[in-house]
């Protein structure tokens, strides 16, 4: 039996259920990162908040999910341990949306994805499709038959 | 657009503030109250004594006895404590329907309050000299007018983000042109007709344009509120649709590395917070 497997903020969750669908509800300026593998219909995604782990100061209570630099990495590595090879993996990112005019200073939205795409891009890693920045919510689905990646906020749905 | 009238009689038909609560919290605010006095008026809410018992056995202390008497449980928890469950407890009631004006799902307004609640704890010592249970009050019910506007939001959300969209205003500028009324001004006038300080009034007017006044409180209520958006503890319709309030984190002089810091460990007792309470 297919169920919702919810990722909530800070979190990760994968599964190699292909009826499943990971769902994460609510992004703001957190971000989630998707991974799929269609060869072996398996994936996962993460509910990233912050870019960088350093700004815990006390390293045994560093939640890695919560953070872009403990997070990506954790989610790549239990999916090859599932079995996935890393050229079939798929990857989409969602997300990073900030306050209306709020100041690039404070951007955390922006400073998410550009974390992201810093990490992945030293390891080689493409992003096939992304839906990011912005002032809207979302949330984001992955349906682990088809790999099929929803977004849905209050006024539409789309797939990236 | 709706009438001054309309929101009026909605307000007379939200059902009125604890008085049990109310008064507790007066108590509370003097220095020399004891909890036999205390105990004694609680009693009387069986819903209030039965959630401060739920909170005392809670994961959030772990005791290794059970707490079956009130007076006991207030004495364990302390005056900062009770303060907190008489008003959680007291505010609950109002954000059981779904307010579909705001909410995608049922919930999120409350989870919001709750979260800006916990932030302002968090941001408090920015402003040593505030009380702190006077901005626990004043943040749990910033929000309180969506409950009377949800319902005139969402006949006009179209409109309304029509004007979000074309415009580039915000959603209370927004909400104020297509409705006829803003959400914060709405709060206040619930919160005067609750009996509420004038300090908590205008945290519900203001925080979202804490410019507009010298209020210490409304100037943290305003950063938790920021900070609760941030980490997607918002209702999803106007969501991340307000104009950010970067001066005021300017003017506190937090770099953007100790907004991090604020946001993580709000962020991680929001999720505290709402996992035990669950009231």
């Amino acid at each position: 039996m297919g169920k919702y497997v919810v990722v909530s903020i800070s979190e990760m969750q994968l599964s190699d259920n292909r009826q499943d669908t990971i769902i994460t509800y609510s992004l703001g300026s957190c971000i989630a990162l998707v991974i799929y593998d269609p060869v072996k219909k398996q994936g996962g995604m993460i509910h990233l908040m912050l870019p960088d782990s350093s700004i815990e100061k006390d390293k045994s209570k560093i939640v890695p999910c919560k953070f872009v630099d403990t997070g990506v990495p954790l989610l790549f590595r239990t999916l090859f341990k599932m079995g996935s090879h890393r050229n079939n993996i798929v990857v989409k990112v969602a997300g990073g949306s900030s306050v209306m005019d709020s100041t690039k200073y404070f951007n955390i939205g922006e400073r998410n994805y550009a974390a992201i795409r810093k990490m992945l891009w030293r390891n080689n890693i493409m992003i096939s499709s992304e839906d990011v920045g912005g002032s809207k919510s979302r949330t984001v689905k992955l349906f682990l038959e088809s790999g099929k990646v929803v977004i849905s906020n209050s006024q539409e749905e789309y797939e990236i | 657009m709706i009438k001054m009238s309309d929101i009026i009689a909605d307000i007379e038909f939200l059902p009125p503030f604890s008085k049990v609560a109310q008064k507790a919290l007066e108590i509370i605010r003097q220095p020399d109250f004891t909890m036999k006095e205390l105990s004694e008026l609680i009693i009387y809410d069986p819903a209030l004594t039965a959630n401060i018992l739920k909170v005392a056995n809670s994961a959030l202390y772990a005791r290794t006895q059970v707490v079956s008497d009130l007076q006991t449980a207030i004495s364990f928890l302390g005056a900062k404590e009770m303060s907190s469950i008489i008003l959680l407890s007291a505010a609950n009631k109002y954000f059981e329907q779904h307010l579909e004006g705001y909410e995608v799902y049922h919930g999120e307004i409350w989870e919001h309050s709750l979260s800006v609640a916990v932030n302002s704890q968090e941001l408090k010592y920015l402003e040593p000299e505030i009380d702190d249970s006077t901005l626990f009050t004043a943040a749990l019910l910033h929000d309180v007018g969506k409950l009377i506007l949800s319902k005139y939001v969402l006949e006009k959300l179209d409109e309304i983000n029509e004007l979000i969209r074309t415009e580039g205003v915000n959603f209370i500028t927004a909400e104020r042109k297509i409705v006829g009324f803003s959400h914060t001004v709405v709060g206040a006038a619930v919160l005067k007709k609750w009996n509420f300080s004038k300090t908590i009034c205008e945290v519900a007017k203001y925080y979202k344009n804490p410019e507009r006044v010298n209020n210490p409180y409304v100037n943290i209520v305003a950063m938790a509120d920021f900070v609760s958006i941030m980490i997607g503890k918002s209702s999803q319709k106007d969501g991340l649709a307000y104009s950010g309030c970067a001066p005021l984190f300017t003017r506190y002089k937090i770099s953007s590395r100790q907004l991090d810091v604020i946001i993580t460990r709000c962020a991680d007792r929001t999720k505290e917070l709402i996992e035990n309470l669950n009231l």
